[in-house]
């Protein structure tokens, strides 16, 4: 008998094998009398002095800025011009629906992935592939997804050596094929239509994670964004909303044009994250690369450098120095009837 | 305080106490779990007006219990007793004969151990706590993308840990592989 990694792991619940500590009624009751008799503390209040003070300093520095920054209230940045430009052509997209019963969002995708090797033979490395990925998705949360990986490579030549040193061992990958079950309502696909499509509101309910949960701040904003613009079935109206919002994002670096890893030209834009591992650098980018005629999110890919970008005199950023670290790149989105089907790929951009 | 508090409040403790025990019995040495149970319920009652209704209050209590046993573990490292206990618990664990016939799961503990601790919390959620890969990115705190990331990492590690090693090749026979260094931007690796 076989069984899949996951179903291995779910075995391993060290509860399963091990026993749960007994939950006694006797002094569980106990505890919640304990906690019930706590008195609850009252909410933190602000006095009214501290915010008078607070509202003065705010509206100074808000009229000292305006006063030393005309032009940057006046002309919007590169960023934000580009990403103005993208949302004129989503509101010219054709209208879409949302899926009904019995109907997918399918998405293909094609990514450089990293799997880290951390066998017993005490020479662990990380191994690149190129990830090839299709995703279908109902509303309820149903669907399959299937991924093959292929044409490993080693990020450094450490990873190389370190896998020499455990024998080098076969690096072949067995595609993945699962079914996902319906979800409930927290799990459940966000339902897109539903969405304002006014920015101010739509940015209040990124930037609160009243639609997907996250940390503060800027980069998780614009990941969100991202998020949402993946799926180009989004109505043209969201879409519209999505860039008006990332263009409200501070940071926002514009990269110009870039071509991704499937030879599409395309417009980048990025903001500033910590790469994931200290031995990349010091400096990190998260971009996306958008078709300018049509606005899809073409690709996504994270930079790593020793140095910030800098930016150049016409505003775009200059990336010098920076290389690729992890990028996924949309090839097909598009509704279809059942698990199975596909859609063709986008167009190349231009 | 209002009975209806205490009353909403004594509900969600009797259906989340086994979820939440179990979630910390899998994270912190058994005799410490009660303390950090109680920890967990005793926030959920000082800020009972934050939790939201079901079923996203079990998230909410789940990402209390996170915050709560990476307190617990952080105050206990620093105290030493930690270290000296699970050194004591795993070497329990291996000396102890296996009552599984399948010894893959001793690797699987193993593998998923030495996970990064963001990794290792994505895998525990999803396939020792039962949440769904939304509902743990929730409790993460991160959105689904990368928690989607942490998971994939996490499931492939543990994948090749366990898996037979398999034959091995020289290096004649995989000439893709002789060039490693990092690859530039726009250039496919």
């Amino acid at each position: 008998m076989t069984m899949t990694i996951e179903v291995l792991i779910r075995r391993a619940d060290p509860i399963d094998r091990f026993g749960v500590p007994p939950i006694d009624a006797g002094s569980s009751r106990r505890r919640l009398d304990q906690i019930l008799a706590t008195p609850v503390s009252a909410a933190k209040t602000w006095r009214p002095r501290v915010i008078a003070v607070g509202l003065v300093a705010a509206v100074a520095l808000a009229l000292l800025v305006l006063q030393i920054l005309p032009s940057s209230v006046d002309r919007p940045s590169p960023a934000a011009a580009a990403l103005n430009h993208l949302s004129r052509v989503a509101s010219k997209m054709p209208r879409t629906e949302t899926p009904g019963p019995g109907q997918y969002q399918y998405t293909k995708s094609a990514a450089v992935n990293s799997i880290e090797y951390v066998d017993l033979l005490k020479y662990p490395f990380t191994v690149n592939y190129d990830e090839q990925r299709q995703d279908w998705l109902g509303m309820d949360g149903s669907g399959r997804f299937v991924e093959t990986w292929s044409n490993p490579t080693f990020p450094t030549t450490h990873d190389r050596s370190n896998w020499l040193s455990s024998g080098s061992p076969s690096l072949t990958q067995a595609t993945v094929v699962e079914a996902i079950s319906p979800g409930t309502k927290t799990t459940a696909p966000i339902d897109l239509w539903a969405l304002p499509t006014n920015a101010a509101e739509l940015a209040r309910m990124v930037t609160s994670r009243s639609i997907e949960g996250g940390p503060p701040g800027a980069l998780e904003d614009f990941t969100q964004v991202g998020d949402l613009l993946r799926e180009t079935i989004a109505p043209p109206a969201l879409r519209v909303a999505l860039f008006k919002v990332a263009s409200s994002i501070s940071g926002v670096l514009l990269i110009g044009p870039t071509t991704d890893h499937l030879g599409r030209r395309g417009i980048g834009l990025a903001i500033a994250q910590t790469p994931s591992d200290p031995a990349q650098g010091s400096a990190g980018l998260l971009e996306f690369i958008f078709d300018p005629t049509t606005s899809a999110l073409l690709s996504e890919q994270t930079l790593a450098g020793s140095r910030p970008a800098e930016l150049s005199a016409n505003g775009t950023a200059v990336l010098t120095g920076f290389v690729v670290t992890s990028w996924t790149s949309y090839e097909a989105s598009s509704v279809v009837d059942s698990t199975t089907a596909v859609a063709p790929t986008h167009a190349s951009g231009h | 305080m209002s009975d209806q508090r205490a009353t909403e409040f004594e509900r969600v403790y009797s259906l989340l106490l086994r979820d939440i025990t179990e979630y910390v019995a899998r994270r912190v040495p058994r005799d410490e779990v009660d303390d950090v149970v109680a920890k967990v319920f005793f926030v959920a009652w000082r800020r009972f007006e934050e939790v939201p209704a079901p079923p996203e209050d079990r998230l909410w209590l789940f990402g209390v219990a996170r915050r709560c046993v990476a307190h617990h573990l952080r105050s206990s490292l620093r105290q030493g007793r930690l270290r000296l206990r699970l050194v004591n618990q795993i070497t329990v664990v291996q000396i102890q004969p296996s009552q599984n016939i399948d010894h893959r799961f001793d690797l699987v503990l193993e593998a998923v151990e030495r996970l990064k601790p963001l990794d290792r919390e994505a895998l525990r959620l999803v396939l020792w706590d039962e949440l769904s890969h939304a509902e743990a990115s929730v409790v993460m705190n991160c959105s689904i993308n990368a928690f989607e990331l942490r998971y994939r990492r996490a499931r492939n590690s543990v994948r090749r840990a366990v898996e037979d090693l398999p034959p091995l090749v020289t290096r004649s026979e995989s000439p893709s592989l002789a060039n490693g260094a990092l690859f530039s931007k726009g250039q496919t690796p």
